[in-house]
């Protein structure tokens, strides 16, 4: 964990910086609780892997975005998200799948950081592995997180 | 400085937006929705321990007592097939319609010195929403009855699954090693009606066996000489024998066996050349043997409980076929057989199991089978014949049964209302007196 952080710094430091979003750039996000990195294949579109990690729990997912207005100081998005999990709780342990669709924005603070913000309903199923047990709702998800751009641009 | 305001402002308003969130229950992050269900599943897990827990802790170990019954030597002196002799042992106070007419004799039964079968397999049939069969018991023990009680049946325990148990199903091996001595008056003529006394032995050398349908011997002379071997016989035909009661209630954990042996001992002279077979069809009808055949099943009784009381009854039968009236003044003379007939209670004097079987099943069919109800108010009982295997098998009454209570007493003379001769599916009925000659 404490070496995942140390490259990140590195990253996040010694990397040139870029004003804005376009095809081909990368981005990597500090998000609660996880990281993310990110490759844009247009203008609106992106990809991001990513993981969240708390106490006896990990989110492993995907996530795609898609931008309304590229290029603004605050930039409208929505996306889809897909995740598998893993968990451990005081009387379960298993694995499941989340998936979520979110709106939400990206505001721009700094030339190539902003801070984004969505939120949207995510079906969770989680099985417990020893009593076959399981569960399945919809939870409401808010994420926040900062993004840092770098990359070759168009 | 305006640009520092609006910052300002969009980290308040979403500050604000977040607490409002927060409040109206929405996760942050989904390993905090991930966390979230983690708890439901935590509790429904938990809920299911508990359950599974308890069904560990009530669920009910139980025992197999098995008995094996026969008569006394005393009462097995009694004279077997009064019917051949001409006389019949009719307390005065009873009689049948129309006097039977001897029957063929070319089988008869008795009881041997012991038999000894292989049970392999118990299971119980649970209706708890869904109907389920569970094995409870499975191995290979040996039961070596000789009809003097209790039978050996350590290391036989089972767990009974939770659930309503509809039936006991029995799983024996196909052949049984049996051995003793029969006495009785035979039909020594192929045609006509030659009766005499014989004594047989069990030979090993000449057993049947019914599956291949080989074995016996060309004359029964062979078996005139003593003394008694041990042999093997057949307890059905094709592969391990399967025997199932229905169970109306389960107030203990222990499963009773009841096998009667009084009439498993069954020998075969080897005449008949009139009628069909042997003693099935497929049997062969020119060879003497021993055999056993779905008379086990007929003589085998399993019921949750442990039995207060066992009477045994020497049945008479006037059997007719079903075409025939029983009337006084009808010209048709009905067959005679003797049977045997075993009845369990409780401690209260409740029936709870018993079985009905007849010496000769060959030539003419008699009620046989396993009773499973005895109705005192009404005098009756009701009996199906005892092979869940047999699609045809059914449920049949015989009327004006009282239960006896002082030994050699008879009840009045009952009439059974139909049973059904498996092979050809001919109905019988008729007429049957009920001797009590054993009790314990």
């Amino acid at each position: 964990m404490k070496k995942g952080i140390f490259v990140f710094l590195i990253l996040f430091i010694s990397l040139p910086l870029y004003a804005e979003f376009s095809k081909g750039k990368i981005g990597v996000d500090v998000n609660y609780p996880g990281l993310g990195v990110r490759y844009f294949f247009t203008d609106k579109i992106s990809a991001e892997l990513k993981g969240q990690f708390e106490k006896d729990i990990g989110v492993y997912g995907l996530r795609g975005y898609y931008y309304f207005k590229p290029g603004e100081k605050l930039s409208l998005l929505s996306g889809l998200e897909c995740d598998y999990v893993s968990f451990e709780g005081d009387e379960s342990e298993g694995s499941g799948f989340a998936v979520e669709l979110f709106v939400g924005g990206e505001y721009f603070f700094a030339k190539n950081i902003s801070l984004q913000m969505d939120m949207g309903p995510a079906f969770i199923a989680l099985n417990d592995k020893d009593t076959d047990e399981s569960v399945g709702g919809v939870e409401y998800v808010v994420n926040i997180g900062i993004n840092y751009y770098f990359g070759k641009g168009r | 400085m305006k640009k520092n305001k609006f910052f300002f402002f969009i980290i308040s308003l979403s500050f604000l937006l977040l607490s409002c969130l927060y409040s109206a229950g929405l996760r942050f992050g989904m390993t905090r929705a991930v966390k979230a269900k983690v708890k439901e599943l935590d509790k429904k897990v938990l809920e299911k321990r508990q359950e599974q827990a308890v069904a560990i802790a009530t669920r009910r170990t139980g025992t197999v007592l098995i008995t094996s019954v026969k008569q006394s030597a005393t009462l097995s002196s009694i004279h077997k097939s009064s019917y051949k002799a001409g006389a019949m042992l009719i307390p005065p106070t009873t009689s049948f319609t129309v006097i039977p007419s001897t029957s063929p004799g070319w089988i008869n039964s008795g009881a041997p010195d012991y038999i000894k079968v292989t049970l392999k397999e118990i299971c119980v049939h649970v209706s708890s929403g869904t109907e389920e069969d569970f094995s409870i018991w499975s191995g290979t023990k040996v039961l070596n009855m000789d009809g003097s009680g209790i039978v050996d049946t350590s290391g036989m325990t089972f767990e009974l699954p939770e659930g309503n148990i509809s039936e006991i199903t029995l799983i024996f091996s196909s052949t049984a090693q049996i051995k003793g001595t029969l006495t009785a008056d035979f039909n020594i003529s192929s045609y006509t009606f030659v009766s005499s006394s014989k004594t047989f032995y069990t030979k090993s050398e000449y057993a049947y066996n019914a599956n291949s349908m080989t074995g016996g011997a060309t004359s029964y002379t062979m078996f005139e000489t003593g003394p008694a071997e041990e042999t093997l016989v057949s307890l059905g035909k094709g592969g391990d024998n399967s025997i199932s009661f229905p169970v109306t209630e389960v107030d203990s954990t222990t499963i009773t066996i009841l096998i009667d042996i009084d009439r498993m001992l069954r020998f075969y002279i080897g005449l008949n050349e009139i009628s069909h077979g042997g003693v099935d069809p497929t049997d062969p009808a020119d060879k003497s043997y021993f055999f056993c055949h779905t008379l086990f099943n007929s003589s085998v009784a399993a019921f949750f409980g442990a039995p207060g009381s066992i009477q045994g009854y020497r049945t008479e039968y006037a059997s007719y076929d079903s075409s025939h009236v029983i009337v006084s003044t009808s010209t048709w003379s009905p067959w005679g057989v003797d049977g045997w007939m075993t009845l369990i209670y409780d401690s209260h004097g409740n029936f709870m199991a018993g079985n009905i079987v007849g010496d000769d099943d060959n030539a003419l069919t008699v009620a046989k089978g396993n009773i499973i109800s005895y109705d005192s108010v009404n005098s009756s009982f009701t009996y199906v014949i005892g092979n869940s295997s047999d699609s045809n098998s059914s449920a049949f009454t015989v009327y004006g049964f009282t239960k006896q209570t002082t030994l050699n007493s008879a009840s009045p003379v009952a009439t059974w209302e139909k049973t059904r001769y498996p092979i050809e599916d001919v109905f019988y009925h008729g007429e049957a007196i009920f001797t009590l000659l054993f009790k314990r």
